[in-house]
């Protein structure tokens, strides 16, 4: 079940995670009890989801996040809307961002 | 389209180079970082397939230690030990293996091998206390000679209980 997430929700990205852009591509490592396990989980991003994580300084609202989304990339207001809220409940829902 | 999406990675996509930068990058976040090592370099203390876990330096490295550094030649992540030092540079070479890497300075160095898990099981042989012995006798060029008369020795009781022991070249480790 996807938790939920609403517009005027705050999130920032979990000290838990560690990530960098190798070789082309955007890497999150999740920090699980002190450990980064190559084995079990590393993720990537696409451009698209990299924006939204570059986003989550915690002080911008997902709303005014889908404003400035709305002028970098094409969609709609809906589309861009529902793409930002299933994003972020799933990494909310691995645990790699936090809510403010 | 926007469409975000995050991606889960299998550890086989990764080149050299970038599980060079993944280690750099969680080590200098402090954290430990797990991972799988390939190659006979370090055998018969570390073998392929073995799970490794690598630990920023929390004090100088020291002798015995299995250091994780970017290989001076090969330019790919190594696991070898230390069996040498001058000062802050220290002398690597894997215990399997004929030819010393070189002398590096402790910057270069990321880590060590702080755990070991063989088949789900933990290793502790060549972490210990006696990793200094064994830096010892690879400095000596004694440890390889003396890990084959040992093997030697005591394969017609291995064979008995159906343990299989490999005498493979030495190769790069990662």
């Amino acid at each position: 079940m996807q938790e939920q997430v609403n517009m005027d929700d705050i999130f920032t990205q979990s000290e838990d995670v560690v990530s960098r852009e190798i070789e082309g591509e955007y890497i999150l490592v999740p920090i699980t009890a002190g450990i980064g396990d190559m084995e079990d989980e590393i993720y990537s991003l696409n451009p698209a989801g990299r924006a939204i994580w570059d986003k989550l300084d915690g002080q911008k609202s997902l709303n005014t996040i889908k404003e400035e989304l709305l002028d970098e990339f094409e969609g709609t207001e809906k589309e861009i809307k529902d793409d930002v809220t299933g994003f972020i409940s799933e990494l909310y829902q691995r645990k790699m961002v936090n809510r403010v | 389209m926007f469409d975000p999406s995050i991606r889960e990675e299998s550890a086989q996509e990764f080149s050299e180079q970038a599980v060079l930068q993944l280690v750099d990058t969680v080590l200098k976040k402090n954290a430990l970082f797990r991972m799988r090592a390939h190659g006979w370099s370090m055998f018969p203390f570390i073998r392929d397939q073995d799970i490794v876990t690598i630990a920023p330096f929390i004090e100088p490295p020291k002798i015995g230690d299995i250091a994780v550094f970017k290989h001076p030649a090969y330019h790919c992540l190594a696991i070898h030990r230390i069996v040498g030092r001058y000062g802050d540079f220290y002398l690597l070479r894997g215990d399997n293996s004929r030819q010393y890497d070189g002398w590096l300075h402790s910057e270069k160095i990321f880590g060590k091998v702080s755990d070991l898990k063989r088949k789900n099981k933990k290793v502790n042989l060549g972490l210990g206390i006696e990793r200094f012995m064994i830096a010892m006798l690879s400095r000596m060029e004694m440890l390889i000679e003396m890990r084959k008369s040992l093997l030697y020795f005591l394969r017609p009781f291995l064979k008995r209980r159906g343990v299989s022991i490999s005498l493979k070249k030495s190769t790069r480790l990662l």
